[in-house]
């Protein structure tokens, strides 16, 4: 397996080697670097996380709070924190189901809050979405997806985009468009065609009209499905990770050359879900899936939970076992999530999503007409995308930079994790105060503006 | 249904039985209305939804239904080595709910530190490295993967019969049809060999060690194919309760080395003493290169699986293979830490050896009873029985099992039947000889009753 790179890829997020992540971890403290080392003796190096580059002792609402005490604004959270990190009510409610006696069910059985979250995400999602499975990880909840559609079709083949990461299982890995998890592992999953996602900045005809872009990726899946008319599903997020959002004519004319060839839209929401773009759903921007996948912050950001919810007409798998989890009707991570749901409703959070994400939006905007670093601002609710380059004209990535600056918001107290190795993403806890924005604002002012580096965190 | 298996019952019991129907109409209508509120909200599966019925509230060896039913757990979905809802686990939860419960990547916390380091010394430093991820599921994944990249061989060697999850990669190397059909191509290299069946297996021998023309055969593939990367294997199969020689797991250690073939030994299921050991590898005096843990890790509370392997497999920091959101799970780390010290401070493992005599007698004293039991089998406190309708031809009597299934049931003792005819038995280990012996008096009686009923 030679072929695989030697040096780890960028396109999913900051990688932990590089001199600059040195000089952040010699900056911390000796008890914090003693536990750092602990963990990176007992854990399997990764490219993306062990070993690590910090030590959590808590975590509150929009923050992540280190063992030295230092707070960051988190504007990555791995997309648990919806309804904010540790919220009360969502503890509460998990304490609650442990004092009720009920934290495990096994498989024939059910429990009132397992059938109380199917029924509340039956009610939240669009039109025809009426039938939930569950699964404790988002990865596995993409597979129930994938292998669904493949028993209603009766097909096997798959269509999805380049860049995309939809898990770390060998289906969800081989529908994923990304080097670092599928290069190096020989054959995958056979049958998973690509495409390339819109990009109004950056695609590679150098078009500026909207339309016109969006003609050229769609010819691009036309081109694939008239040879393989037999595709069981297409699978996609929405709104891509960097965050690109498509226009609702493209997702409009996927929806209907999905129903031309008799094609499962499957839509991950893993990351976009629950309110994260400024409204429940992102499908809600666009067009309605045949299948939704949810996970990440379904669980409350206590526990993991995932799960998909389909289409009524798509029950007919009576005969077959495609979510034989153990955790299949967990009431715990139940609980836990139905809490979340319960508290963004009542906070009103999907509107202040949106809300929120607008402020921040016109605050990056007016960053990008200051700083010729940034090149391209784009995103939906508080789901936001800085895209830093070395020159505007040329839009080349500027990713020695990208990690300057992620490693000086951070000593600043933001958090944030790199894509494609010089896109800051942006989300936040929904939870994000006006004041909160602005300090994040504030900090990448004084970042881009090219302030002296600060030694430790100030 | 009666008296035919199908692929269908591999894997347990099914809900579409005219018994199950009958079950159901047997149910108050409160339990009903919640019934078809789930079955109304879930898509529907073989093995799940429709339910049997609504469980409200759980502790120690059991839970109790909506209507006030008590049941004793011998299933339990392999969560329940400690116990429902065990107080000592649930307080250090609380506690670690109110320090620290998620923690993203490219951060540390001390519990997933802890546990690390903990499960390490559990295998005495020989498995040091270790991922973590939220299902068994994906653990396996994260050692397919592993495997590839650390030997540069892609193809693996796994059994017929096996169930290692329910993702594309763990079916392909899962040996269940009910799970594979209708999915078009899988994993390419997914070779499989029949498991070892000292009952009815057709390679068992009769001198010992009864089980090496199965280890044979592995060797034999492992020459045809000549590049297999990895052999993944439940230690001991669960569900219907197989256990290979020693002669055999030293042998298939040797064949793996001598081919360059990682040993993958898939314990979710089985560890933490289930099997009387805290990992059943210790049963035979090998060491896997790469063990996979789940279900009761999280004690039954938070859903955590892991991946322990060599030190000499922590070649893979190029990628990431654990690229899961729950990647350090606190919370999970919490829970599976705090069941190892209630493993140790209780000392369950001699308590399961203890259990596992008692079991064994009351077994074996009902398969004198009765000649419809062909075969008892089991360790620790991991059982199966299997009955067949003559003990000659040790032809599978599902109908019979069906029934039993319902009997204990009904008399308030939830169990499994895998393999369409076997009672897969699986207590609690913390269970008092005397719940023990209640539990199984209910057995007894469901096996006398539902022999002497009518088959329809």
């Amino acid at each position: 397996m030679s072929i695989m790179n030697s040096e780890a890829s960028r396109e999913q997020g900051d990688i932990n080697s590089g001199a600059r992540r040195a000089g952040y971890v010699a900056a911390l403290d000796e008890h914090t670097r003693a536990w750092i080392a602990a963990d990176a003796d007992s854990f399997l190096h990764q490219a993306l996380s062990t070993p690590v580059m910090n030590v959590l002792s808590k975590t509150e609402g929009a923050y992540l709070i280190d063992l030295q005490g230092n707070r960051y604004i988190d504007l990555h959270g791995n997309g648990v924190h919806n309804a904010g990190f540790s919220n009360p009510a969502v503890i509460e409610a998990v304490k609650h189901q442990l004092e009720d006696k009920l934290a495990f069910t096994p498989r024939r059985y059910t429990n009132i809050p397992a059938v109380k979250l199917a029924q509340k995400l039956i009610g939240l999602t669009p039109g025809e979405l009426t039938r939930v499975l569950f699964c404790p990880g988002g990865s596995e909840a993409v597979e129930l997806a994938i292998t669904l559609a493949k028993q209603v079709t009766g097909r096997w083949k798959t269509l999805s985009y380049w860049d995309a990461y939809h898990g770390n299982g060998f289906q969800a890995a081989s529908v994923g468009g990304e080097e670092h998890f599928a290069t190096g592992n020989g054959p995958m999953v056979p049958g998973a065609f690509h495409v390339e996602f819109p990009n109004y900045y950056r695609n590679p005809w150098g078009l500026k009209d909207g339309e016109a872009i969006d003609e050229q990726y769609i010819r691009q899946l036309e081109v694939i499905i008239q040879r393989h008319p037999d595709i069981a599903a297409l699978v996609a997020e929405p709104i891509s990770a960097t965050p690109v959002v498509p226009s609702r004519d493209y997702w409009e004319r996927v929806r209907l050359i999905c129903d031309r060839h008799g094609i499962v839209l499957i839509f991950d929401e893993i990351i976009e879900g629950l309110g994260r773009t400024g409204k429940w759903f992102a499908c809600e921007h666009y067009v309605e899936p045949d299948i939704l996948v949810l996970g990440k912050s379904l669980g409350g950001g206590l526990l993991p939970f995932a799960g998909i919810v389909a289409k009524g007409a798509y029950n007919v798998l009576q005969h077959r076992s495609i979510g034989h989890y153990t955790h299949e009707k967990n009431p715990l991570c139940a609980a836990a999530g139905l809490a979340a749901i319960e508290y963004m409703e009542q906070q009103g959070l999907v509107a202040h999503a949106a809300g929120m994400g607008a402020y921040l939006m016109e605050g990056l905007l007016a960053l990008k007409d200051r700083y010729p670093i940034i090149g391209h601002v784009a995103g939906k609710g508080l789901h936001l995308g800085i895209d830093l380059v070395k020159h505007t004209d040329t839009k080349e990535r500027a990713v020695a930079e990208a990690e300057r600056i992620m490693y000086e918001c951070l000593k600043r107290g933001v958090a944030f994790k790199l894509i494609e190795g010089n896109v800051i993403t942006i989300r936040p806890a929904l939870t994000i105060s006006k004041a909160q924005c602005d300090e994040v604002l504030d900090v990448f002012a004084t970042v881009f503006s090219g302030a002296e580096p600060a030694k430790h965190y100030v | 249904m009666e008296g035919r298996i199908n692929h269908l019952h591999a894997e347990g019991d099914l809900n579409t039985t005219d018994r199950r129907q009958r079950w159901n109409d047997g149910l108050d209508e409160v339990t009903r209305q919640v019934l078809d509120r789930d079955t109304a909200g879930f898509l529907h599966q073989a093995l799940s939804t429709p339910c049997l019925d609504v469980v409200t509230a759980s502790r120690g060896v059991g839970f109790t239904s909506l209507a006030g039913k008590t049941y004793v757990d011998f299933h339990g979905n392999s969560v329940h080595q400690l116990g429902y809802q065990n107080p000592y686990i649930v307080d250090r939860v609380k506690i670690q709910l109110d320090q620290l419960a998620f923690s993203p990547r490219r951060f540390t916390n001390l519990p997933a530190i802890e546990l690390a380091e903990r499960l390490a010394s559990l295998t005495d430093n020989r498995l040091t490295q270790v991922l973590y991820a939220p299902g068994g599921t994906s653990a396996v994944s994260m050692a397919l993967k592993l495997a590839r990249i650390a030997t540069g061989k892609f193809k693996t060697i796994s059994m017929y019969d096996s169930f290692h999850g329910a993702s594309m990669d763990s079916i392909s190397v899962g040996g269940e049809q009910v799970f594979q059909q209708g999915l078009g191509p899988l994993l390419a290299g997914s070779v499989h060999v029949p498991p070892v069946d000292g009952y009815r297996g057709m390679w068992r021998r009769s001198d010992e060690p009864w089980d090496a023309g199965y280890a044979d055969y592995i060797e034999y593939v492992m020459e045809k194919e000549g590049d297999v990367g990895a052999l993944l294997v439940e230690t001991i199969r669960s569900t219907t309760v197989h256990l290979p020689t020693k002669t055999y797991w030293q042998r298939i250690r040797q064949i793996c080395d001598k081919h360059g073939a990682l040993l993958i030994l898939d314990e979710i299921p089985i560890a933490f003493g289930r099997t009387g050991s805290m990992f059943a590898y210790e049963h035979y005096g090998i060491v896997p290169d790469i063990l996979l843990l789940g279900k009761g890790l999280g004690a039954g509370i938070i859903p955590m699986a892991a991946m322990l392997c060599k030190a000499a497999l922590n070649v893979a920091g190029q990628v990431s293979l654990g690229h899961f959101t729950h990647e350090k799970s606190p919370l999970g780390a919490a829970a599976a830490l705090a069941a190892l010290d209630y493993l140790a401070e209780y000392d369950v493992l001699s308590h399961v050896k203890q259990m596992e005599v008692h079991m064994r007698d009351r077994l074996l004293g009902m398969q004198r009873r009765y000649p419809a039991i062909g075969d008892v089998r089991g360790i620790g406190l991991l059982w199966g029985i299997e009955l067949v309708s003559d003990r000659q031809t040790k032809t599978p009597d599902p109908g019979l099992t069906e029934r039993v299934l319902y009997r204990c049931l009904e008399n308030g003792l939830s169990l499994k039947v895998a393999g369409g005819n076997v009672l897969a038995l699986y207590p609690p280990l913390i269970i008092r000889a005397s719940e023990l012996d209640d539990a199984l008096d209910i057995l007894d009686e469901a096996l006398a009753y539902s022999i002497n009923s009518p088959s329809t």
